[in-house]
């Protein structure tokens, strides 16, 4: 394993998802800049792993309906009307 | 780097449409239950697999069950009512989801999902850095099942918090009102989730990344 400044790459991979999420302290997340500036597989890995968030954010599930969507009558879009109303009534 | 992307999220439209409903915009009780029907179905599908019919038995119940429960909501924040679609969707497919021959149940430890050379030993040598193929490559239909495939190799407690954290957006507050656990436990649970994926996709994209990378330098060799 790579030490670099202070942190070893095995360190970097355990705060990864936090740095990412911006949820680190600033002290943290700049040793962590430096060190990924410096160590080219923990850059790969940290650019992969930015790349598996985005492709999850971007999925879709195929699938096809089968059966029709729910089209309310009257009586059901009434209930649902209350339901909301009642919900939001504070603000109304 | 790709740029990334501002996209509307699934719960970002239901928020939006919650509160085209509080001010009385026109038909948006139509637009929130169409909308709401595609989350609950495609959530469905995400956590419990590629059983359509499992999806849309669980959407029909969800629509009843949340309109039921909301009446007995107390608070008027939409968020309250986002929260409350999910709690509901995540307990319904969690009843009706059939079990598999293979549910995955073990959950790799941190160290587990590091990288390894041949011998099992913990480097980071050599990655190959496979976030250079266009996500639209990676999302196309051939290969748009490596992300589901990977996702239903994750254990349902590690798979849920991944869907609604990183597919349906929501934030980790929302995340641990729903399944019931701490923040600090679904950033846990997140984090995991996530190098489970990554190494996952990594098995199938790194090769393709590869001989791209061969496919180039051959390329380079020739001018």
């Amino acid at each position: 394993m790579k030490r670099k400044k202070g942190l070893s790459c095995k360190n970097i991979f355990s705060s990864l998802s936090k740095y990412i999420d911006k949820e680190l302290d600033d002290s943290l997340s700049e040793q962590i800049d430096r060190h990924i500036g410096n160590c080219k597989p923990c850059k790969a890995f940290l650019n992969t792993l930015r790349k598996t968030i985005r492709l999850c954010n971007k999925f879709k599930p195929e699938y096809k309906f089968r059966i029709q969507r729910v089209k309310p009558n009257k009586d059901l879009e009434e209930e649902i009307k209350t339901t909301f109303t009642h919900f939001f009534r504070e603000t109304r | 780097m790709e740029k990334l992307q501002k996209r509307r999220t699934s719960a970002e439209k239901i928020t939006r449409l919650l509160n085209d409903i509080r001010e009385n915009k026109s038909n948006a009780i139509n637009r929130f239950l169409k909308e709401a029907q595609q989350t609950v179905l495609s959530f469905g599908m995400k956590v419990c697999g590629g059983h359509v019919q499992d999806a849309e038995d669980t959407m029909q119940e969800v629509l009843v069950r949340f309109f039921r429960g909301a009446r007995k909501l107390k608070f008027n924040d939409t968020k309250v009512l986002r929260v409350w679609l999910y709690k509901v969707a995540k307990n319904a497919c969690l009843m009706n989801r059939r079990k598999g021959k293979y549910e995955p149940i073990y959950m790799s430890s941190i160290n587990e999902l590091l990288p390894r050379n041949e011998n099992g030993e913990v480097q980071t040598l050599d990655i190959p850095d496979w976030s250079r193929i266009p996500d639209k490559l990676i999302l196309e239909k051939e290969n748009s099942h490596i992300i589901q495939k990977a996702l239903l190799e994750l254990p349902l407690d590690y798979r849920i918090v991944l869907v609604l954290r990183d597919m349906e957006g929501l934030s980790t507050k929302e995340v641990s009102e729903v399944v019931g656990i701490s923040e600090t436990n679904v950033k846990v649970r997140l984090h995991r989730a996530r190098l489970f994926m990554r190494n996952e996709l990594s098995k199938y994209l790194s090769p393709i990344y590869e001989k791209g990378e061969r496919v180039e330098e051959e390329k380079g060799a020739k001018l």
